[in-house]
């Protein structure tokens, strides 16, 4: 699991490559509340490269989601692969997560 | 400890109640279904096996352990049967509430969404245990067409 921090304006868009898991999804989420607590209140989750997201992943989304929305921002998602839409429809996620085709596609919703 | 074994068309896994071993349990599974003719379902056999392990490794063992998880996969006709066994603690995940997943943002509970994705990605979901013994998930999935 590699953990990106890339700007597209005054968008984070973080960038995760391989599987989030319950070993990965951890250190995901506290990177994310972290982000959110330094003050980060438009976040991009790129999604472009993770194959597989398991029960955890989807918790630690959802928990800086959450947060997100308590400091007034939001947590969108972009690139979601096959896979991983089939897990976000399932649990009904995709109908909580904002999800859009690619980053800069996310970003640029912000000022929309 | 990870030892992989083929005994006639059965496939196995043992490995150390690790999280870091999830990755390797996936792999191990994408490996023992191309080699019993499963290409299209993979994803969501690997998906239901993780959600499994997970759940031993977190509530049989109560967090990791140098103790053995043990995966077994066959086919029986159409039907891919997994077992996956722990030394653990007997946890019943079907205990667990399914999570209402047309809720709220702020209403979503975070517990049950591993069992509700085993049952989603797999035909059949039985726990069985074993007094004093070992616990075991028993996974059934029809495979509609053979490569």
């Amino acid at each position: 699991m590699e953990l990106d921090i890339k700007m597209i304006g005054d968008v984070v868009s973080i960038v995760l490559k391989g599987r989030i898991d319950a070993n990965t999804a951890p250190v995901i989420e506290q990177k994310l509340l972290s982000l959110i607590s330094e003050g980060a209140q438009k976040l991009v989750t790129d999604l472009s490269e993770v194959w597989f997201i398991s029960s955890a992943g989807l918790k630690a989304l959802l928990v800086a989601l959450k947060e997100a929305k308590r400091e007034k921002g939001d947590l969108l998602l972009a690139g979601v692969q096959a896979e991983v839409r089939e897990v976000l429809e399932l649990t009904g996620f995709s109908t909580i997560f904002k999800v859009y085709a690619c980053a800069e596609d996310a970003a640029q919703s912000f000022s929309e | 400890m990870k030892g992989r074994q083929t005994k006639g068309n059965q496939l196995e896994l043992r490995i150390k109640a690790k999280l870091e071993n999830l990755a390797a349990i996936s792999d191990f599974i994408a490996e023992a279904m191309k080699q019993l003719g499963i290409e299209q379902e993979i994803f969501q056999i690997q998906l239901a096996v993780n959600e499994a392990c997970t759940n031993i490794i977190q509530h049989a063992y109560s967090g990791e352990s140098e103790k053995p998880i043990r995966i077994i996969c066959s086919m029986s006709g159409n039907d891919l049967l997994i077992r996956i066994r722990d030394w653990g603690k007997s946890f019943d995940p079907t205990s667990i509430p399914s999570p209402e997943i047309d809720s709220e943002l702020f209403d979503r509970q975070l517990g049950g969404l591993g069992i509700f994705l085993m049952r989603q990605m797999m035909d059949e979901v039985r726990y069985v245990f074993y007094t004093r013994k070992h616990n075991e998930v028993i996974m059934m999935k029809h495979i509609s067409q053979e490569a």
